[in-house]
């Protein structure tokens, strides 16, 4: 029984929807209901920024805006009671439970997998540690979204390979195994990772009565965008609440799923949740030059179904060509000071390329500023490491506890000096080797350093040197030894004073919430002490990211510079620009496979027939069907122009033959 | 294709229109050509649909050679110029087919081959522990005698620590074309002695193969035993492979490996269509790859290959044919060596036809000679000053050189004597340089404060002409580099250095460039990808050092995420070894254009390099019985004269057990075996080099030289004497 009218608005990208599903919030709101009643559904932050920014209320109330991984988090926090009266397996009770970062339980999951190596387990697969660990880490996730046993991860990825057993048997009891191992260490001591938190709470606490009606009770009103981005766990927390819910608005972007490989089942949203729905068809497209009408749909007919198109002509996209990559980008970088030349503005200009790399956005940002013109790189979220404060941090932190054994590279400790000292790189490798002479490394004291080396260091640079070295070993005599504490001391008390200290403020502090999310899931998990806080020093030389502050995401919707983006990021942004130049399109990783050497997110899904076998056709549709969905959004989201850049040779210099360049080149015009 | 005249041979494979095909073809014939037109008219004919023509190559400037030459072909007959067919080399091919479906082979999609430094670092690791764990082993190979001095044992435990390495990677490649798994190992060392070969290589292998999976990583063997694997396992993928090429055309089929062979069978295994184009003559890889040339033989005598052999050639003088025929005969019937005697096939090469538009060159006189010279330096010095005299006279000239270090000797000799050459080689050191100075600054960037390693930059690469600078050496010496970098201001710049030298132009060119090395330690903070991209950009690289430098950045992202604790210093002792490392890609990049005499020139190239080329004059240079053996008695260079007489070859021996206990028996002993093998091979590069010449050719050799211990006699080659016999019997002939 369903009450309230549920309204379901489907059109293709650009149509319009969001906008649809914004005044609908605005009219509930006008019409008195409170925004607590309505749960806004987005796929991620940055359209849950655009709705924070694009919604008044008349007054202030927090909006109940969450994706649905974020509110199963909520969830679960404030009902964990619940669950854990449902789970008699977990091995201790606890007061909440504990939510891992992505970098945590990637390290957790890589010490087990190196255990199982070291014993001589997955001798067949050719990939590190971080990687298998990662393609682990989605199985699970997948697993739980698709509501699927996770003890039964090894047996359905065995089971895709049909009669023809590619693969033995073995490594997938061997990653099955590591699995387990690595639930007991984590979900059983209530130590979640994201595909954890969907699996507790779709199989445990949604199905608890007394939640379901408190659940219904507080969400009289439901709105959910992207609805075909939805995972069968979502899909199933939506159904629950459509039952009693007083009104709801639905979208449903008929060009297709983005994200088909992290779980979303637009067939299962189809089956399930259409036929409770008033459907409303938007036939418009506002974000598209009229001359593309029909054309991304072509172009993925003929990707996807080999069609041939319907028109004589899809000349509208130009074509650059060239040999080796580097000459690629050379012309990329001409064409787009060409139109900037030619008065198209840069913020109607947009580089969109398969796989965001330091070389292309490297070699556009040179070209450009020879031109008087910015770059911004949306796509890359940049090393935390590679920031000069937390190598300093991370440095200081190293040389302040020797007990963790560390690795310090003289050359980070060579940037840190020179960095708290403000000296320059030659002085402060004077003073980085005083500093090495001694292992583990130890700042000394000004008397027992080399009169030569203090001479030339000079007086200035001597006397912070020593400030800094009584402070640190203040710090070491003071009896606290975590690198959380350390963190906010030595940025608190030393770095917020240097030149760029606020600036690099946030960053800091996303690292210092990482450390006390890393101590706290290592505390949880039973370890304690030394090693935690080295692995994860070494978590973040591994590469860990930065996380995006609100302030860049807003930074990066409203750029006014020629940006550098990943399809998916252009269209999570929701941008919409004249001119959109398609780099590498010869690479295969614009059609990339989903499919990895330990994982296969597409078989974890209900609709997926278990007795069926994975074959090269099933592999090759669901490439082409991504890559046919997401050129035609990319179209559908250009108001003028389209430009695709090719090179004969990818960038580790074999010939490339991708999907998408192959394509068009029977279909464009060169230039 | 009226206008096309096609000579005998080559119109029997242009009417190729399916089947098994083989064609053995003599220097000059045209193969290229004639694989063109055949391509051409099949796509014309659209024989090929609904699939496409695959022509799998050797070389990258091979692949550019056909697509331009099939290209010129299409457009000429109103069709497309890329459509229809590929052109790649096998490695190439063995990529494409992984990258499809790496997963299969539980691979991860961001898999890079090795390049052979890094293989070589790592198997150095490998070698090191191992002997370090197995020093009583290690040793008991090596001929040790009792008057030895301590330096002399030093030396030799130094020279077979050196060499372990190039023995075990043989072996691994072996191991890898033989189909031995690393699960297969304790297999096989069960039974064993302690003190085996086999042992130590099969051990080294596991520990080398264990690494590289656990890293993701694949060697360059694999690319191919991987895409083997991969169209065996996945029926699909063979199917849509297999659907894809309707027609493989193989060029220097007489390069081809067992797994090759294999590859390309399955390939067209539906279709049915295969034409391989070889010349067993020319087969000089196979003691130092996997190569076989014995395989494109047996294709061609196999029931139902067709064989269509094109023995015409227009390349080179009919003296020079008869020369490299009289060669083959003779090798037949009086090759000292019994067992060497089928090292040439009987397959002579005949001159074009009297009204062939593109007659044989047809010099004046007799223009084939030899030299003998005391020394090998006085050889190398009348080569340079012979070719020297050559560059007038609006010729292509080449002097082939047997290897590397004898290269650097004649380039030496040649800069000295003034005369300007070019090095063929796929990375020339002048390319070089620029990845170098990379290399170099990188590492200065990590010791800044180093004042040698700044003078060495600053000599070598920024400003050379300071290297006669002795003021100003002598200053930058002693002075303490931050007074020079960053005074505290400028009167502490004029405090710190002479006025002499601040107001010369070394030394304000010294502080530009000091400015610019400013601007990169300050940059040294950003990733590192951006700083190599930034100081490539600074030095002004061109168009193919920029795609070297873009290559290294984008690896440098991937060796930090294998490396996490790796800074400049590392990054800079990896990219030292440049030549080495971008090897593959330099080779694309450079050689994607195919290679081009200028008349006038004076190329320097090894022999193994000149095949494919052709110039008008060619000069055999060392022709000694080390590099070219004739008899089982000469020495060896794959010899290693530090090791006990039964393990002097040790790659050989190893080989040669792992037969055995594979059940494949030799008659030889296995040195024996490998000297049969190198002679004629060697005896194949001879006839390679005598038939790059068109038109002059110089034998040359010497009867001693120079080395660190003093002067070393050697004998000249008995090909050689048998050469000059038979130069010296025409010219009296001709009265010349």
């Amino acid at each position: 029984m369903h009450a309230g009218k549920i309204t379901l608005y489907k059109g293709i990208t650009g149509s319009g929807k969001t906008t649809l599903l914004m005044n609908q919030y605005q009219r509930w709101m006008d019409q008195g209901v409170a925004s607590h009643q309505i749960l806004v559904l987005l796929r991620n932050r940055r359209q849950s920024q655009l709705w924070k920014e694009s919604i008044q209320p008349s007054y202030s109330a927090k909006l109940k805006l969450f994706s649905y991984f974020g509110f199963v988090q909520e969830e679960l926090r404030k009902y964990w009671p619940l669950v854990q009266q449902e789970i008699p397996w977990q091995e201790y009770q606890r007061l909440e439970p504990v939510f891992m970062t992505i970098e945590t339980s990637q390290s957790i999951m890589e010490q087990i997998v190196d255990e199982h190596r070291r014993r001589g387990k997955l001798l067949d697969v050719g990939a590190a540690q971080d990687r298998i660990a990662m393609e682990l880490i989605h199985n699970l996730s997948k697993a739980a979204m698709g509501s699927v046993a996770l003890d039964q991860i090894g047996e359905i990825l065995y089971g895709t390979q049909g009669e023809q057993g590619k693969i033995p048997p073995l490594v997938y009891r061997e990653i099955q195994e590591i699995c387990d191992q690595y639930m007991e260490e984590t979900l059983e001591k209530g130590v979640l990772d994201y595909g954890m938190t969907v699996y507790l709470y779709d199989r445990y606490l949604r199905n608890n009565k007394d939640y379901s009606a408190l659940l219904r009770k507080q969400n009289a009103f439901m709105i959910v965008d992207d609805l075909e981005e939805a995972v069968p766990a979502e899909a199933a927390l939506i159904l629950d609440l459509l039952e009693g819910a007083k009104g709801s608005a639905l979208t449903y972007n008929t060009d297709g799923e983005m994200t088909r490989a992290l779980g979303a089942c637009p067939e299962l949203i189809e089956e399930t949740i259409f036929p409770l729905c008033t459907q409303v068809e938007l036939k418009e497209c506002y974000t598209r030059g009229k001359h593309f009408k029909g054309m991304g749909g072509q172009i993925k007919n003929i990707i996807v179904f080999d069609k041939q198109p319907v028109e004589t002509a899809i000349g509208c996209i130009e074509l650059l060509e060239a040999e080796l990559r580097s000459e690629m980008l050379n012309r990329l970088g001409e064409k787009v000071l060409t139109l900037l030349q030619d008065g198209v503005k840069p913020r109607e200009i947009a580089v969109i390329c398969p796989v965001a790399d330091s070389v292309t956005e490297y070699t556009l940002r040179r070209q450009l500023e020879k031109g008087g013109y910015g770059v911004e790189s949306i796509a890359r979220n940049k090393r935390a490491i590679d920031q000069v404060y937390v190598k300093a941090l991370v440095t200081m932190a190293s040389i302040a506890h020797p007990q963790w054994d560390c690795y310090t590279n003289p050359e980070d400790l060579a940037v840190t000096i020179s960095v708290i000292l403000d000296i320059d790189p030659i002085r402060c490798h004077l003073l980085t080797k005083e500093i090495m002479k001694q292992r583990p490394y130890q700042l000394p004291p000004e008397q027992h350093i080399d009169e030569v080396v203090k001479r030339r260091i000079g007086q200035g640079p001597l006397k912070k040197y020593e400030s800094l070295r009584r402070w640190l070993n203040d710090y070491m005599t003071g009896g606290i030894y975590d690198i959380e504490y350390f963190f906010q001391k030595f940025f608190g008390e030393v770095l917020i004073f240097l030149p760029h200290g606020e600036k690099q403020g946030i960053v800091c502090k996303q690292l210092i919430d990482s450390a006390g999310n890393f101590r706290m899931v290592m505390a949880s998990l039973g370890n304690e002490g030394i090693d935690i806080n080295r692995r994860f020093i070494d978590a973040i030389k591994k590469g860990m990211k930065t996380g995006e502050s609100q302030e860049e995401i807003h930074h990066k919707r409203y750029c006014e510079d020629v940006i550098l983006v990943t399809p998916y990021t252009y269209l999570s942004f929701g941008y919409q620009r004249k001119v959109q130049i398609w780099s590498d399109v010869l690479s295969e990783e614009w059609a990339s496979s989903d499919v990895k050497a330990l994982t296969n997110p597409y078989v974890f899904s209900p609709k997926w027939n278990p007795s069926q076998p994975w074959n090269d056709d099933t592999g090759a549709y669901f490439r082409k069907r991504k890559l046919g969905i997401t050129v035609n959004r990319l179209i559908n989201r250009c108001g003028e122009r389209i430009i695709a850049a090719q090179s004969l040779y990818s960038k580790h210099g074999y010939e490339q033959e991708g999907l998408l360049g192959i394509e068009l080149q029977g279909t464009c015009s060169k230039k | 294709m009226a206008d096309i005249r096609l000579r005998p041979g080559q119109k029997e494979v242009c009417d190729y229109r399916g089947g098994f095909l083989g064609v053995p073809s003599v220097p000059g014939a045209g193969k290229t050509f004639t694989l063109a037109v055949l391509t051409a008219n099949l796509i014309k004919e659209e024989r090929h649909l609904p699939g496409k023509i695959l022509i799998v190559t050797y070389m990258n400037s091979a692949v550019t050679n056909f697509k331009m030459r099939i290209g010129d072909l299409l457009e000429e007959k109103g069709l497309p110029r890329n459509k229809g067919f590929e052109v790649m080399t096998l490695h190439s091919l063995a990529m494409k087919i992984i990258k499809e479906k790496p997963e299969v082979l539980l691979l991860t999609d961001e898999f890079i081959p090795l390049d052979e430094i890094e293989q070589n670092r790592i198997l150095q690791r490998e070698t090191s522990q191992w002997i370090e764990e197995n020093d009583a082993v290690f040793k008991s190979f090596i001929a040790f005698n009792e008057k030895d001095k301590s330096f002399q044992v030093k030396s030799k435990i130094d020279q077979w620590t050196k060499k372990i390495n190039n023995v075990c990677k043989e072996m691994i490649s072996y191991f890898k074309c033989k189909g031995i798994d690393i699960h297969r190992v304790p297999d096989l060392l069960k039974g064993l002695p302690q003190h085996s070969l086999l042992r130590m290589t099969l051990d080294v292998y596991e520990k080398y193969e264990r690494y590289l999976r656990h890293m993701g990583m694949i060697d360059f063997d694999d690319l191919i035993v991987k895409s083997i694997d991969l169209l065996k396992i996945d029926d699909g993928l063979r199917e849509r492979f297999q659907e894809k090429y309707t027609y493989i055309f193989e060029d220097e089929a007489q390069d081809s490996s067992i797994l090759q062979e294999e590859l390309l069978r399955i390939l067209s295994e539906k279709s049915g269509n295969l034409a391989r184009v070889g010349d067993s003559n020319q087969s000089i890889m196979s003691t130092f790859t996997v190569s076989d040339p014995k395989l494109f033989k047996r294709y061609c005598e196999q029931k139902g290959t067709q064989v269509s052999k094109i023995l015409v050639s227009s390349r080179n003088s009919k003296d020079i044919i008869d020369t490299a025929n009289y060669l083959v005969e003779w090798s037949q019937e009086l090759h000292p060596t019994e067992l060497c005697r089928d090292s040439l096939e009987p397959q002579l090469i005949s001159p074009v036809g009297g009204d062939d538009p593109f007659p044989n060159p047809k010099p004046q006189v007799y223009t084939i000679g030899k030299i003998l010279a005391k020394t090998r330096r006085e050889e190398l010095l009348k080569i340079a000053k012979n070719a020297e005299k050559q560059r007038d006279k609006d010729k292509t000239i080449a002097v082939l050189i047997p290897n590397g270090y004898i290269m650097d000797e004649i380039k030496e000799i040649m800069d000295q004597q003034d005369i300007p050459y070019r090095e063929v080689s796929s990375f020339p050191k002048e390319r070089a340089r620029a990845t170098e100075a990379l290399g170099c600054i990188l590492d200065f960037i990590a010791h800044p404060d180093d004042q040698e390693k700044f003078i060495h930059l600053l000599t070598q690469y920024l400003q050379e002409e300071t290297k006669e600078d002795e003021e100003l050496l002598g200053f930058l010496g002693s002075c303490y580099l931050e007074n020079i970098f960053y005074p505290a201001d400028q009167d502490t710049l004029e405090r710190e250095v002479p006025r002499e030298i601040l107001s010369s132009p070394n030394g304000k060119q010294l502080l530009e460039n000091i400015e610019v090395l400013k601007r990169f330690m300050e940059a040294s903070t950003v990733e590192p990808e951006a700083l190599v991209l930034h100081i490539a950009e600074s030095l002004h690289f061109d168009e193919e050092q920029m795609a070297i430098a873009q290559k290294v950045a984008l690896d440098i992202q991937y060796m930090m995420q294998l490396n996490p604790n790796w800074r400049m210093a590392e990054l800079a002792a990896q990219l030292k070894y440049i030549r080495n490392t971008y090897n593959y890609f330099a080779n694309l990049v450079y050689e994607r254009n195919g290679f081009t005499a200028e008349p006038g020139t004076i190329n320097l190239i090894t022999y193994h390099k000149s095949k494919g080329l052709e110039f008008d004059t060619v000069y055999l240079t060392c022709m000694t019985s080390e590099e070219f053996p004739a008899k089982l008695e000469d020495k060896f260079r794959s010899d290693y004269w530090f090791l006990k007489h039964d393990y002097k070859n040790p790659t050989a021996v190893a080989k040669a057990e792992l037969d055995m206990r594979m059940g494949e028996a030799h008659a030889l002993s296995p040195i024996e075996k490998a000297r049969v093998d190198t002679i004629q091979e060697r005896l194949r590069l001879l006839y390679v080099g005598i038939t790059r010449a068109k038109e002059n050719l110089l034998f040359s050799c010497h009867e001693a030289y120079d080395s660190d211990f003093g002067r070393k006699n050697v004998t000249p080659s008995h090909y050689f004497h048998v050469l000059k016999n038979y130069i010296e019997e025409k010219r009296s002939n001709e009265g010349n």
